[in-house]
């Protein structure tokens, strides 16, 4: 099972006489998929077996690329750190939870990667961290996925407002203060990047001091440089345009937004900076700033040439992207192949991982969901995900007891925990409420 | 005869003395400071084979071991006959003489309308504290803070321990650790070595930066490269060149022998999913760390002996929860309300016999996991990782049970004896002068009424660096708890501090 040449565990699989659905290159009827050391190496018919190879027998079922979820936050210790306006030093990436019971649900909705985000309760918040769900592993490193490209977390609106403005009475308490804050910390980035060349120029003569080292400005002059994808937690369309208007000035283009309900007013305004959405399909009216929602949203933004994907951020959504995927097909008519990017090769594009997933082709990481009934179907039941050729879920061996770690002195077993039920992007948020705010429970 | 007569009162005379000095009063000085044990059977090091040997001790140190020692005629002679001589315990981390922070007084004054209704100095600035806020202290030394009467000292001694690698209590970065040598004195009289180690914890400050996990990373991260830039920045300064002179920052400074590897980092990480952090920041940093106070480090065997890193072990083990009576577990076994009408329905039917599966199948991982868990110190030392023992949060009464369960699991008793003595003193640098029993080390001893793991052993007397302190023997009359410990006026003291 174990390769030699990859750092994480892969496998050895032939997926047979399924139909297999690339996603990116048609649908193939009664075809094979052949898996070595973790890599799609053959798609076609009656390809020979090789000696020793494990064998799951798709026949009659569907063969899809691993589901992606381009903004989540299962497997991570800890959501925010909120305790300041702009927290780019931090990154999730460093509380990978490998124990967090919400990576085997995940795949068995067929789900193989996932974007770990940091919460929305700061304007700028941490770095993200997308993970592969090599369930099983208890090593978190081993969750990251290599070679994936930094991301990081910015959030608009009210949620920045809420926990700094009303929360303690600082910037941002409206939405200027919230453009405010974007434009003095990149302000702040360009002169300490400044700072740091001039230092570089002339360090070899040993007779300059080295500037203050601050990892905060750190990262967003990493940010600067393009070295960063943006994430950006956004709902209203005038705050998306203020959001490109900053960006533009400072010369930065990697953009994802995230959520972004208001995205189908300005579709063509964000195709031509280039920006991508990730969406939800129908999931709104959970407060003020998203009551002017549309279930066309994610066809629309289609149309009009914005690489678009549908999210989850839930521990619960993650389990059924597919029915979410699904919506598009009765709110907008997009065709199968687009409805499945919207889960697939799009959120891989939106990671810069999509020279390596997303779909199914030879030479990608062999990350595979399979199917009973087709994906978009309602009837559909998930029965193996792959993750690097290791079948990480298979439906017919689903264990009672799926945990890894168990407490020793638990009073009870946590089957149902309250939280798993509801999304996490304000998690850690609440020493933010003994400032004086009402706990709220928000969606977003 | 009348020899004898007069020399056993001046014995009992002698020995009123010590035991008065040993609690603590600075007036009396023992009348001498020499000693021979004889009759003890002394066990030298773990593993080694123990010997029917007199003892002289003499200025806080082992003089002699022998068969025939000549006795000094101003040595006080101690019959030991039946009695085991052990070194003298070290742990490899503890907060003894450390006190417990006072909780801080939080303001319940609700946020006016700018947020600002809290206490003046509570929190100036939670975007920006200062580092005593934050957790931040490296520099805090356990001579200035070290309360050379708080009773975890002498609740300690009387279990056997004699040195300890005491670190402050606090969040991200306490302060360093000094080795401390459990007697009775000053602080800079108890002091054997400072400076010997950073204590780290995953812990974030309380409502301000930095409060989280990713937080506390983030800013160790920050510490570090600052810390290495100070450097260049006073090199620099050193050179003459046209730079600011370097600011005194305490923090930064103290940090500094992290960088420069002077000194380990005691992390503590109490679970296998903290070990794994520690372990990559110590991958991407590159100093040196040392795991402190685990409690699953038998699921992190392989992680530990790549990474080469030292371990320490907690000494606290978790309750059994499937020895508790059925009809407790049934009532606290009840998640929710739900459950508990089921639970009661049943009962009015009377149907509380009936064993659930899916229940028996959970107690079953339970009662496996807890397992797992006192096997900690086994699987490491089976795997031929050198362990010590933490004493961070284990209560002093459950160690001489905890032993004897950790050793029921599978460690052998020459292990768990190398973890009380040589492998501390190694690990600590002290290997020299302490860890075992050997002519020219620190008479630091053990003496017990039988071999220290068995059940009805008891402390008879321990010795930290020459200075007798002696322990009342529970006869067989008053043992009621039979836990092994000494009895009469120690009874009172044995809460957890």
């Amino acid at each position: 099972m174990h390769s030699a040449a990859s750092a994480q565990p892969s496998g050895n699989l032939l997926v047979r006489n399924g139909t297999v659905m690339t996603v990116t290159k048609g649908t193939m009827e009664q075809t094979d998929v052949l898996i070595e050391k973790g890599k799609i190496t053959r798609i076609g018919k009656n390809i020979q077996t090789p000696a020793g190879i494990e064998v799951i027998d798709a026949t009659g079922l569907y063969v899809m690329p691993g589901i992606i979820d381009a903004h989540s936050h299962i497997a991570i210790s800890t959501v925010n750190e909120a305790s300041r306006p702009v927290t780019a030093d931090v990154h999730v990436g460093d509380a990978i939870d490998p124990y967090d019971v919400s990576i085997y649900r995940a795949l068995a909705g067929g789900v193989t990667i996932s974007h770990a985000m940091h919460g929305s309760a700061n304007v700028i918040g941490g770095e993200c961290q997308t993970i592969k769900h090599r369930w099983g592993i208890y090593n978190p490193e081993a969750y990251k996925m290599e070679g994936a490209p930094r991301t990081i977390k910015f959030a608009l609106g009210e949620n920045p407002m809420r926990v700094h403005g009303e929360g303690r009475g600082i910037q941002p308490r409206t939405r200027m203060g919230v453009e405010q804050v974007l434009r003095s910390a990149f302000a702040e980035a360009k002169q300490y990047k400044q700072k740091w060349a001039e230092y570089e120029k002339r360090k070899q003569s040993g007779l300059v001091a080295p500037p203050s080292y601050n990892l905060r400005l750190q990262t967003l002059a990493d940010v600067l440089d393009g070295k960063v994808l943006i994430h950006c937690h956004s709902y209203r369309a005038d705050e998306i345009l203020m959001l490109m208007d900053v960006l533009r000035d400072f010369g930065i283009k990697n953009l994802c937004l995230q959520h972004v309900n208001e995205g189908f007013k300005i579709a063509p305004e964000i195709a031509a900076f280039g920006a991508t959405a990730s969406v939800f399909a129908d999931w709104w009216a959970y407060k003020f700033e998203v009551y002017y929602s549309t279930a066309y949203n994610a066809a629309i933004l289609t149309r009009n040439g914005v690489v678009t994907s549908i999210n989850s951020d839930s521990g619960e959504l993650i389990r059924h992207l597919y029915h979410e995927a699904a919506k598009s097909q009765k709110y907008g008519g997009l065709t199968d192949d687009e409805a499945l990017a919207l889960i697939t090769i799009n959120p891989a594009l939106q990671l810069g991982i999509a020279h390596r997933t997303g779909s199914i082709e030879t030479g990608k990481d062999a990350d595979i969901a399979i199917f009973k009934n087709h994906p978009l179907s309602i009837y559909t039941i998930p029965q193996y995900t792959i993750v690097d050729g290791i079948v990480r879920f298979d439906m017919q061996k689903d264990p009672a007891d799926i945990r890894l770690n168990i407490d020793p002195e638990e009073e009870f077993p946590a089957f149902f925990e309250f939280w798993e039920t509801h999304d996490r992007c304000m998690q850690d948020t609440e020493f933010a409420e003994f400032f004086g705010h009402h706990h709220h429970h928000h969606h977003e | 005869m009348r020899l004898l007569f007069y020399s056993s009162l001046l014995t009992v005379a002698v020995l009123y003395f010590v035991a008065a000095h040993a609690q603590g009063n600075p007036a009396l000085q023992p009348v001498t400071s020499t000693y021979v044990l004889k009759g003890a059977t002394i066990i030298p090091a773990p593993g080694a084979k123990p010997e029917q040997s007199m003892m002289l001790i003499e200025r806080g140190r082992i003089a002699a071991i022998g068969t025939s020692i000549s006795v000094p005629a101003h040595a006080r002679v101690i019959q030991c006959d039946s009695l085991y001589i052990y070194p003298g315990f070290i742990d490899g981390l503890s907060h003894t003489g450390i006190e417990a922070p006072k909780p801080p007084e939080r303001s319940q004054a609700p946020a006016g309308p700018t947020g600002q209704g809290r206490a003046p100095g509570e929190i100036r600035d939670p975007y920006n504290p200062p580092n005593d806020q934050a957790g931040i202290t490296p520099e805090v030394r356990v001579r200035d803070i070290l309360k050379t009467d708080d009773k975890s000292i002498e609740e300690m001694r009387k279990l056997g321990f004699t040195m300890s690698h005491v670190v402050p209590r606090g969040r991200m970065l306490p302060g360093m650790g000094a080795i401390v040598s459990l007697g009775t004195g000053t602080a800079d009289k108890l002091l054997v070595r400072e400076d010997v180690s950073v204590f780290s914890q995953f812990a974030g400050a309380s409502q301000m930066y930095p409060s989280t996990v990713i937080a506390v990373i983030a800013r160790w991260r920050e510490l570090f490269h600052q810390a290495t830039y100070a450097q260049a920045h006073q090199a620099a300064f050193d050179r003459g060149a046209a730079v600011d002179r370097p600011r005194y920052d305490r923090a930064t400074l103290a940090f500094a022998k992290v960088t420069s590897r002077d000194v380990p980092v005691y992390f503590k990480t109490l679970s296998a999913l903290e070990m794994s952090r520690a372990l990559a920041l110590q991958r991407e940093l590159g100093f040196r760390l040392v795991l402190a106070d685990t409690k699953q480090a038998f699921r992190m065997k392989d992680d530990i002996l790549k990474a080469g890193t030292s371990v320490v072990v907690s000494l606290s083990l978790p309750a059994d929860k499937s020895e508790k009576p059925k009809k407790e577990e049934q009532k606290t076994v009840a998640p929710q309300d739900t459950v508990s009408m089921q639970t009661a329905d049943a009962e009015a039917e009377g149907k509380v016999e009936a064993k659930d599966p899916e229940q028996e199948a959970l107690n079953a991982r339970r009662k496996a996991s807890y397992e797992e868990h006192c096997s900690q110190a086994a699987v490491l030392a089976a795997a031929g990782v050198p362990i010590a023992f933490s004493l961070l949060d284990v209560k002093p009464g459950d160690i001489r049970a905890n032993l004897r369960n950790m050793i029921a699991h599978g460690l052998s008793e020459d292990q768990a004896l190398a973890a009380l003595t040589v492998n501390a003193a190694k690990l600590l640098g002290i290997e020299h002068m302490a860890g075992t029993v050997a002519q020219g080390k620190l008479a630091n001893l053990v003496v017990t009424t039988a071999p220290y793991f068995s059940e009805k052993s008891q402390v008879r007397y321990v010795f930290v660096e020459g200075v007798m302190y002696e322990y009342e023997i529970k006869s067989k009359s008053d043992k009621k708890s039979d836990d092994g410990e000494p009895s009469g006026r120690q009874r009172g003291d044995r809460q957890p501090h």
